[in-house]
């Protein structure tokens, strides 16, 4: 028991820990953004489409499910690489992240989808609303509003996911962490703020989703209705 | 105005509509009455093309509704023409009443915000809801619900409004509420064709009867034929049970 904690050494590589936790972020704000967006295009493609583009897609959902993130991400960081296609560290995560997790928010959003009921699809459509005019602005909200626990869920898997990035030479936070922890022997402080930096960036996603989710429903409209 | 024309109609091997044809003059109110599964609500969904029937046709002035495939062109000039309001209002629970009401005036309509507001607002007057613009529709009760219903197929300018069965879902002292609207309109002139079981709405508003039964149109005529002098053993037997 020779090891006394000194949380010093924190403040004095605070410069290279920023820079890790800006990508880590970076990464995560990227990769949210693209995969919500992929899950939400192939759910339309998905339920409009025939039944080949409906086998196609679950084929692929079927893929990603079944395959770990990190033989995704090597695959394509090392796999790709060898026939010529090459991706950097940053694209390669990304990739993987998005086609992984779009995959998932596809299934979690089609879930929602088929929550709200075909009699507002109806009323969209009896007013003269174009199909996708009543996919994405009828339909979605109210998908998303039912299923936004997984979604948030999904989006802590994304962020705590990145830092699979550290095994393809990302510099982000858990490789900054990992490398000034063996330079300086100071491993439990480094991965302890690695730690709660993962798990404040957590909370912020539940409170900033939350805030969405509120303004979605129109909380905001009835709240003050009720201060009036 | 509105012509339909021997529609037949089949969900796989079940006929559900035999044979229709009838006429809708301007500014009459056609009521449809009928035991269950007679293929009231089916024959209203097939005139804004909610639902594809298999031969016949209907004619909304101009405009004609064929079996199979039609262009989204076609298909929105015919359903702006045509309102419909359902037995379930369907009201989109995360717009406020007001964005309920404006949301296809300017999606299809394309009109200006502040011009569907307007026109928004006069048809919640209309209704008797100008207070509950900015309510959620959770907020509201069933014929609060349908009344705005009623307005949001309004704004939309439609020659004519199927009414399907719009007050079946609802507790007795607020159908009344909803009639009411329904008659005003009738009164205003208003085009319509309203699949009811409400006996005393029919014989106060409606110009012509439908009764069907089976897919089938057994008898049609005024009021005063089909209502009050029946000629069918079917009608008078059903007649005699709902009157």
């Amino acid at each position: 028991m020779g090891y006394v904690i000194r949380f010093g050494v924190i403040v004095e590589n605070i410069q290279e820990l920023l820079k890790g936790i800006t990508i880590t972020l970076e990464l995560t704000l990227v990769a949210i953004v693209l995969s919500t967006l992929t899950g939400i295009i192939i759910a339309f493609i998905s339920m409009n489409g025939n039944r080949v583009v409906k086998a196609i897609i679950n084929g692929y959902v079927e893929i990603m499910r079944n395959i770990p993130l990190l033989v995704l991400l090597y695959f394509i960081y090392f796999g790709l690489g060898e026939i010529s296609i090459n991706f950097g560290s940053f694209s390669s995560i990304i990739l993987a992240l998005v086609l992984c997790n779009g995959a998932y928010l596809e299934e979690i959003i089609r879930a929602g989808i088929e929550s709200v009921h075909k009699t507002q699809s109806e009323a969209g459509l009896a007013l003269g609303l174009h199909n996708y005019q009543v996919f994405f602005r009828i339909v979605m909200p109210q998908a998303l509003i039912n299923v936004f626990p997984p979604i948030i869920n999904q989006y802590i898997i994304i962020l705590l996911s990145t830092s699979f990035a550290s095994l393809v030479a990302l510099d982000e936070l858990t490789s900054t962490v990992s490398r000034l922890s063996a330079f300086s022997f100071r491993t439990f402080e480094f991965y302890i703020i690695g730690a709660v930096v993962y798990l404040v960036f957590a909370v912020i996603i539940v409170f900033v989703t939350n805030r969405i989710k509120k303004i979605l429903r129109h909380e905001k409209i009835t709240k003050q209705k009720e201060a009036t | 105005m509105l012509e339909v024309k021997n529609v037949d109609k089949y969900y796989n091997t079940f006929h559900a509509l035999k044979d229709i044809s009838f006429n809708v003059p301007k500014g009459s109110v056609t009521v449809i009455i009928g035991p269950s599964g007679a293929g009231k609500s089916t024959i209203l969904r097939c005139i804004n093309r909610l639902e594809v029937f298999n031969s016949g046709f209907i004619k909304i002035g101009n405009k004609k509704i064929i079996p199979g495939k039609m262009r989204y062109n076609d298909l929105k000039e015919i359903r702006t023409r045509v309102g419909y309001v359902a037995q379930s209002y369907n009201l989109f629970p995360h717009l406020i009443v007001i964005e309920n009401i404006i949301l296809a005036p300017k999606l299809v309509l394309h009109q200006k915000v502040k011009a569907a507001r307007d026109n928004a607002m006069q048809f919640l007057e209309k209704v008797g809801l100008a207070d509950k613009a900015d309510s959620k529709p959770e907020n509201l009760s069933g014929g609060e619900q349908q009344r705005v219903a009623i307005a949001r197929t309004l704004a939309m300018n439609p020659e004519i409004v199927l009414f399907d069965e719009v007050t079946s879902a609802l507790d007795p002292e607020l159908i009344s509420e909803v009639l009411n609207v329904m008659t005003s309109l009738a009164q205003e002139g208003m085009t319509m064709i309203v699949v009811t079981h409400e006996m005393g709405f029919a014989r106060s508003v409606a110009t012509d009867v439908i009764f069907m039964e089976q897919g089938s149109i057994v008898e049609k005529g005024s009021v005063a034929d089909v209502l009050v002098n029946p000629k069918e053993a079917r009608t008078i037997q059903f007649l005699s049970k709902v009157l």
